[in-house]
């Protein structure tokens, strides 16, 4: 999976005059770019970053430009391009981590704050597929955690995989848990009381826990096509400061991204208050997001067509009075296999699609009419053009 | 001696007062030995209530300066997202 790097990093940071950085608008390659940003600022480069449907030529001759888990569609006369890949020994035929692959090749030569440690296993978890539990994420990256990140950062334990839990108060763990996203749990404050009351008041002894299992698998069978188990390996975090969760903080930054655009997040490396507001705005969201996965979930608002040749579940939200964060329902739907890899949403008049699924290629050559964290078209055949 | 400080900020609504609260939790929030925060929303009112005992009014000061920054910010992303 991994080679050694053609360059190094630290030294093509300091090798250029101005840095350049065109990355992808999923959350592994937003953080690499912030962690660069940072590394960047620290080395006094300046650095000037852009997604790749935003990013023109730079002005100055010779220039240099940093891909970040973009893909080159032509030449480019009078610019040098390099690919992150080849800085830090990144097969990019294999789904792993940049941001996990750049923190090991920056651990060489300086010393990296622990949060960038903890933010690397969110840029690994969500490249799941379906759900953050998905076990080949661990698998495909195990070596690689084992050499970037600190041993004391978290141990992986078999538990009950609640959002914060063991740590949390059990009615906040579960009514936080959209991973998986139980009907009448999730985000349903007075449901999980009422279904800790129905298991003994607490979850202090095994029978109680037993229970609780029992309950939320009978609830998550009538629905829940390929559930990950509700007991399993999770990531503790050792020090839960400022990242309580690393699965719900994934979680919380996708809605961050679906509310605020990529661009605010860009500077996630230096603020860990990102982090912080980011559980606020899922917090925000948390009604429109519940009363979007229930009427999914209990209905039929979803639809799934092929759109040149991919599968895309299609789900209408014309009657949701607030607009949700669509690539975290979508994260949502998919963790409990409701949708599709590809899910596009319609208010009834266009078609919407979360940027991450927008195939990342520099220069640029589409319009998008771009909205938050999603492009909008007229037409569900139109979207075939831009799918990754 | 003992500071104690209370800072009442009026927000537009419940909902927007429980998601800055959820920002501030806390242990998000880097507490100075010898500080005690209390957050709390009444209704739409967000209340902080710093205590400090055996620090100067400087550290208290210094502390609720910091929630007021963070909850600002958390408040200007929240009232964004509405405004869209």
């Amino acid at each position: 999976m991994s080679a050694a790097p053609l360059v190094n990093v630290i030294s093509y940071i300091k090798s250029v005059k101005h840095m350049y950085i065109v990355f992808s608008a999923d959350l592994d390659a937003i953080i690499t770019s912030s962690l660069l940003l940072r590394v960047a600022r620290e080395e006094d480069v300046e650095a000037y970053l852009a997604t790749f449907y935003e990013a023109s030529k730079p002005s100055d001759p010779g220039s240099s430009i940093l891909l970040v888990k973009v893909l080159q569609r032509t030449p480019v006369s009078g610019v040098k391009i390099i690919h992150i890949d080849e800085l830090v020994g990144r097969d990019p035929k294999i789904i792993s981590s940049s941001t996990m692959h750049l923190l090991r090749e920056l651990k060489k030569q300086i010393l990296v704050p622990r949060y960038i440690e903890m933010l690397s296993l969110i840029a690994m978890l969500s490249l799941s597929r379906s759900s953050t539990y998905d076990k080949n994420i661990i698998e495909v990256h195990r070596a690689l955690l084992e050499e970037a990140v600190d041993k004391n950062l978290f141990s992986m334990l078999e538990t009950l995989r609640l959002f914060g839990y063991p740590r949390r108060d059990v009615v906040e763990a579960l009514a936080k848990t959209v991973d998986p996203y139980v009907l009448g749990v999730s985000l349903n404050y007075d449901g999980c009381k009422k279904l800790l009351e129905e298991v003994g008041g607490s979850l202090s002894s095994n029978e109680a826990k037993s229970k609780l299992i029992e309950i939320l698998a009978s609830k998550l069978s009538s629905y829940c096509r390929s559930c990950e188990s509700l007991v399993g390996p999770k990531i503790i975090l050792k020090d839960a400061t400022p990242i309580d969760d690393v699965y719900e903080a994934t979680y919380n930054l996708y809605s961050y991204i679906d509310l605020q655009g990529v661009d605010p997040l860009i500077y996630v490396c230096m603020d860990s208050r990102i982090i912080d507001i980011a559980k606020g705005v899922f917090e925000y969201m948390s009604k429109p997001i519940k009363d979007l996965i229930d009427y999914v979930v209990s209905g039929a608002n979803i639809k799934k067509v092929i759109v040149k040749g991919i599968k895309v579940g299609v789900v209408d939200i014309s009657t949701v009075s607030r607009m949700p964060p669509l690539f975290t329902v979508h994260k949502i739907l998919r963790s409990i296999g409701v949708t599709e890899d590809v899910t596009v949403f319609t208010n009834g008049k266009e078609f919407l699609l979360p940027l991450p699924f927008v195939a990342p290629r520099w220069p640029y050559d589409k319009e998008l009419a771009i909205e938050r964290g999603y492009a909008v078209f007229k037409a569900l055949q139109d979207l075939g053009e831009v799918f990754k | 001696m003992i500071v104690r400080i209370t800072v009442q900020i009026s927000m537009s609504s419940r909902e927007i007062c429980d998601s800055v609260l959820e920002s501030l939790e806390p242990d998000n929030v880097e507490v100075p030995k010898g500080i005690i925060i209390e957050m709390s929303c009444h209704q739409s009112i967000f209340i902080v209530d710093v205590k400090s005992e055996d620090t100067s009014v400087l550290t208290a000061r210094n502390t609720i300066d910091d929630v007021l920054v963070h909850a600002n910010l958390a408040l200007k992303t929240l009232s964004s997202i509405d405004m869209r």
